[in-house]
């Protein structure tokens, strides 16, 4: 066996092992995607299976499985095609020198001709570029995928946004809009009620007003400075059994203004003084 | 290789190769492509026959690679009345040379040469085209009992005339099987008929000289350099199918046989190494189609009277 032989055995074992790297690379891309799109996706609809536990806490775990589940599958599917003519649709310009020099090594091939075939395909393959392995357009659009969904996909989990198990207000026969603000001395809210599966169109419908009265107590109270309190309810999560434990902020007392009595008495005066003038 | 050391590497083989088209070009105007391909039969160590009306530079052509490659040539210009032992020699009676006996001493004829044109060879008989082939075939003659080789290396040029039909005989397919390739040589275009006025009439008797490119020896060094550039299988099953595809034409009435599969495989690897190739590509085998296939089928009479020749047919079938 020749020493350019031998070369280039090598180099096309070292062109199957770029090949494969270049599909894990590929896989764990496309295994991102996954994973921040299922978390999206979880996050949206509020549903959510086990938090995972180790390196990857935080993470959900059908997200994680999703992940593997797509970056395993990837892999697989692009290994399923033999590496080495994978390199070769990839270079076409070495394409055909590749496989003629392929074919005369595995039939043990020699001669002048043979050994300058065997010299040209090595110098070419030294100018190809491991970066022809990879799509590198689609990777870079998912990358950028990637980011913007774990960017939405954060902001959705801090905003606490969910499409399934919303908030419960509390009574009513269909999806209500929560009460207009000012409400709350005890008088039965005016409600605009949806009808089920119809459409608000501004036209007033008479509809039966339901026959409970809530009164409704808003405590204006201020607390200690830096305390916030922790307020009654009953509300609780979708499924009805957590409690949800709202808590007010807290606000700092006022400092206290001294001889606020001899103050306001003086203000008074100017102003008389000013009046008759 | 050859059991001496060779002479020539790739790339001076190359070289060489290079330098024998550029002095050929010195006498033939154009004609690169019928250049290329006799050059290419030369290497497969093949015959050719060439087909083209009169006065198109076959003769010269081929003397000028004689000329070129220090081949000894001699020519052969069959008539009906051309005779076997005109060709291939014959047996006279000559005094010895010492001196008052009489003996036979083989007359060797054309044949003995290197590099032998067989001019218009369809006006031969046929068992002076059966001699003629059978030569070319074996590269040996036998005769009165002793069979003679011929000399190495050996090649048959033979040109037929496509014009003159009265008082020819056409080649049978089983002896135009024989012949490595068929070219068809053409008109010049405007610009090289001028330059062709130009070169020969402006001197009597102007004989351009060319220089001696590749020895003997070095040209069976390059025959063997040929024989040794590698084939990628799919690319050598694909040239056996495009030769098995000829056999299921609808257009054709005979295919080709295995030794048309041969000839392209190895025309294709001369076609790499004239273009400075180590390797065959799939081009090489779509430019050596025609030339190896086309006076190897036979066009059916349907598609001959739509006017498709055997040429078309090939370039659909490649």
């Amino acid at each position: 066996m020749t020493d350019l032989e031998d070369d280039l055995r090598a180099a096309i074992r070292e062109v199957r092992r770029e090949q494969r790297v270049a599909d894990v690379v590929v896989g764990a891309v496309y295994a991102a995607f996954a994973l921040v799109g299922t978390s999206l996706g979880l996050a949206v609809l509020g549903v959510g299976t086990a938090p995972v536990v180790g390196p990857l806490r935080g993470l959900d775990l059908a997200a994680v499985i999703a992940a593997v589940a797509v970056g395993t599958t990837t892999v697989v599917r692009r290994q399923r095609a033999p590496p080495v003519e994978r390199f070769e649709d990839a270079n076409p310009r070495v394409a055909e020198a590749f496989r003629t020099a392929r074919d005369a090594v595995a039939a043990d091939r020699d001669g002048p001709v043979v050994r300058r075939l065997y010299g040209d395909v090595l110098d070419r393959l030294a100018e190809t570029s491991s970066r022809d392995l990879l799509p590198v357009r689609r990777l870079a659009a998912v990358v950028a995928a990637v980011a913007v969904i774990g960017t939405v996909t954060l902001g959705v989990q801090v905003a606490g946004v969910s499409v399934l198990g919303a908030v419960d207000f509390g009574g009513g026969d269909g999806p209500t809009d929560p009460a207009p603000p000012g409400v709350g001395n005890g008088s039965t809210p005016e409600r605009v009620l949806k009808p089920p599966g119809g459409v608000l169109d501004g036209a007033r419908d008479n509809f039966t007003l339901g026959n409970e009265t809530v009164q409704a107590i808003i405590d204006a109270h201020l607390e200690g400075a830096g305390k916030g309190k922790s307020g009654g309810g009953e509300a609780s999560f979708p499924d009805g059994q957590t409690p949800i434990q709202p808590a007010s902020a807290g606000y700092d007392h006022p400092d206290p203004v001294a001889e606020a009595e001899l103050i306001r008495e003086y203000t008074l005066a100017v102003q008389g003084n000013q009046t008759h003038e | 290789m050859s059991d001496q050391n060779p002479t020539l590497d790739v790339d001076d083989a190359q070289d060489r190769l290079t330098s024998a088209r550029e002095e050929i070009a010195r006498r033939i105007v154009g004609q690169d492509e019928v250049v290329e391909q006799v050059l290419i039969a030369l290497l497969c160590n093949g015959n050719a026959l060439l087909e083209g009306t009169p006065g198109l530079g076959k003769t010269m052509l081929v003397r000028t690679l004689a000329a070129v490659t220090d081949l000894e040539f001699s020519r052969i210009q069959n008539t009906p009345d051309l005779m076997p032992s005109d060709v291939l020699g014959t047996e006279i009676i000559r005094e010895a040379e010492s001196g008052g006996v009489q003996e036979f001493r083989f007359e060797e004829g054309p044949v003995f040469a290197n590099v032998v044109l067989a001019d218009e060879i369809n006006r031969a008989t046929p068992k002076t085209q059966a001699a003629l082939l059978e030569a070319m075939e074996e590269e040996q003659v036998t005769a009165g009992g002793t069979t003679r080789p011929l000399p190495q290396p050996f090649f048959l040029l033979a040109t037929q005339n496509p014009i003159e039909q009265e008082g020819t005989y056409p080649l049978p397919e089983a002896q135009t099987d024989r012949f490595l390739l068929k070219l068809l040589v053409d008109y010049p275009s405007f610009e090289e008929e001028r330059d062709i006025v130009d070169r020969y009439t402006r001197e009597v008797d102007r004989e351009i000289d060319v220089k001696t490119v590749l020895t003997r020896r070095e040209l069976r060094d390059v025959q063997e350099l040929v024989r040794d550039v590698p084939i990628a299988d799919d690319i050598r099953d694909h040239a056996i199918e495009l030769v098995q595809s000829t056999r299921e034409a609808a257009d054709l009435e005979f295919g080709a046989s295995p030794r048309a599969s041969m000839a392209l495989v190895v025309t294709a690897k001369a076609h790499a190494l004239l273009n400075g190739r180590s390797f065959v590509s799939e081009d090489d085998v779509a430019a050596m189609a025609a030339p190896v296939l086309r006076h190897r089928v036979i066009v059916d009479f349907r598609a001959e009277r739509e006017g498709r020749t055997a040429d078309d047919v090939i370039a659909d079938l490649v």
